[in-house]
């Protein structure tokens, strides 16, 4: 008997799961339910938009950084980030690229290619004194 | 009165951090990502990953481009699914961790990350190791991500393999709906990042049934210590949502899912250069699932000005079950057996 309704329970459990789940996955597949629901977020954006709007001039009645005007200096921060990457990496492919020059046209003169081997500073140096002389 | 209502307080206070203790401690035991590793490289959000491989290793190093929507270690969950460490006991193993963007970054294209992040992890390598070229897996989005790089760059990479990663998006799927009526436009005035709960929902939207479906398998199968094992480590990663950079997003919505431009070879970087799959030469391998809702298997196929070597291997799994599930072991070998020759 026991057995009999813990049979039963298991059956509905599982028409319960085919049903809903046959019901559901139509509804998210549903163009025009996705095309309501988008609608729907759409306002939610529009609305969190003009909010955030609103705030920033209150902000700036206060005579305070709102924050869009935080975030937009942390982004200026990011890219000074970006451009310091690049400048590292620029100069770091150059040395490199002077380094492996004198070695490859003289490696047994070692005495003569070692203070060849670092024009950059050289170069870095000269243009420091050049600009000296200029003040 | 007064002194009453303090001790409960007092009393609630310890419950509360008694429970969240217990908590924080249930989450250390599943760590992000088993493999022992260090960071080598670092570039705002992004750092570059080394994996630890047996001493005598060597060999075309491998960098791996995981997802940009959720974090990488789904490739390094358990010990018995790791992709990462079966790879890094064959070659030296590298991959990009996207980290977790904010709006700091919500400015930035999408060929930040498929170009310039890819490029810059991929120098510090060959400049480790003396190389020109590295091998690359890239998984899902990060696929997408690694192709579009192949393209930019073909004598950077050697060999590829593309992980359930779509490339056509003329039928992707659910997806594709979903992107196709996406307010897109009222995301980018009001939005500085796609947040990553509400990432993680739309993908338990798009199958209403998988949560009952999870606490069902739960149900029956909660006494097998492996499978607790695999379960929490899941929950774990499944629990860790990361957001995505508001005009990348833009730009994947806009570029790729509604206009297809990869495909057709008419995406360009912000900087102007053309991502051309007529210039790819890295040998291909397309590894594809064939139950895949995410990546569904015909968005996984090159465009056919794509004249590079490309061979297919489709494992019948899910897009999540083909790096974790039961034919995850097939589907890791034939990467590697791929990249070996």
């Amino acid at each position: 008997m026991f057995t009999m309704g813990e049979d039963m329970m298991k059956q509905w459990a599982e028409n319960w799961e085919k049903l809903m789940g046959d019901h559901l996955e139509k509804l998210v597949h549903n163009d025009k339910f996705i095309s309501e629901m988008s609608k729907s977020i759409a306002a939610t954006m529009t609305g969190k938009a003009f909010y955030s709007k609103a705030l920033d001039e209150q902000m700036a009645a206060m005579n305070l950084p709102s924050r869009t005007e935080i975030v937009k200096v942390l982004q200026k921060l990011t890219d000074i980030e970006e451009r310091v990457i690049d400048l590292t990496e620029r100069f770091e492919d150059y040395v490199d690229a002077q380094q492996s020059k004198p070695a490859a046209k003289s490696a047994p003169v070692a005495e003569k290619a070692a203070p060849e081997a670092k024009p950059a500073p050289d170069a870095a140096a000269k243009e420091v004194k050049a600009r000296k002389q200029k003040k | 009165m007064i002194g009453n209502m303090d001790t409960l307080v007092q009393h609630l206070d310890a419950i509360t951090e008694h429970v969240m203790r217990n908590t924080a401690g249930e989450l250390d035991k599943y760590p992000r990502g088993v493999t022992p590793r260090e960071e080598v490289y670092t570039a705002g959000n992004v750092s570059l990953l080394r994996f630890e491989s047996p001493l005598g290793v060597e060999g075309t190093p491998i960098l791996i481009i995981p997802s940009l929507i959720n974090r990488w270690y789904i490739l390094d969950v358990t010990e018995e699914t790791s992709f990462i460490r079966q790879f890094a006991q064959q070659r030296p193993t590298y991959l990009i961790d996207w980290g977790y963007p904010d709006e700091e970054v919500g400015h930035l294209p999408l060929s930040h990350y498929y170009h310039r992040s890819i490029k810059r992890a991929v120098r510090q390598i060959c400049r480790q190791h003396g190389i020109s070229q590295v091998d690359m897996l890239g998984y899902c989005i990060g696929g997408t991500l690694a192709y579009a790089f192949s393209c930019l760059e073909p004598d950077l990479v050697d060999h590829l393999v593309m992980l359930t990663a779509p490339i056509d998006f003329t039928d992707a799927g659910i997806f594709a709906t979903y992107a196709e009526h996406f307010p897109i436009e009222e995301f980018s005035a009001s939005m500085g990042k796609m947040p990553g709960w509400l990432l993680a929902f739309s993908f338990q939207f798009v199958q209403p049934m998988g949560v009952y479906q999870k606490a069902k398998m739960f149900h029956s199968k909660f006494e097998s210590e492996s499978f607790m094992k695999l379960y929490n480590a899941m929950e774990r990663w499944i629990a860790d949502p990361v957001s995505f950079p508001a005009r990348a997003y833009y730009e994947m919505i806009t570029d790729l899912y509604q206009k297809n431009l990869l495909a057709q070879g008419r995406l360009m970087t912000a900087e102007g250069r053309k991502v051309d799959p007529a210039a790819r030469r890295a040998k291909t391998l397309i590894l594809n699932a064939g139950k895949d809702h995410i990546a569904p298997l015909c968005t996984t196929a090159l465009p056919a000005s794509d004249k590079a070597p490309v061979s297919e291997v489709t494992i019948p799994s899910g897009h999540i079950g083909i790096t974790t599930g039961r034919n995850s072991k097939d589907a890791c070998r034939s990467a590697i057996d791929f990249l070996m020759n």
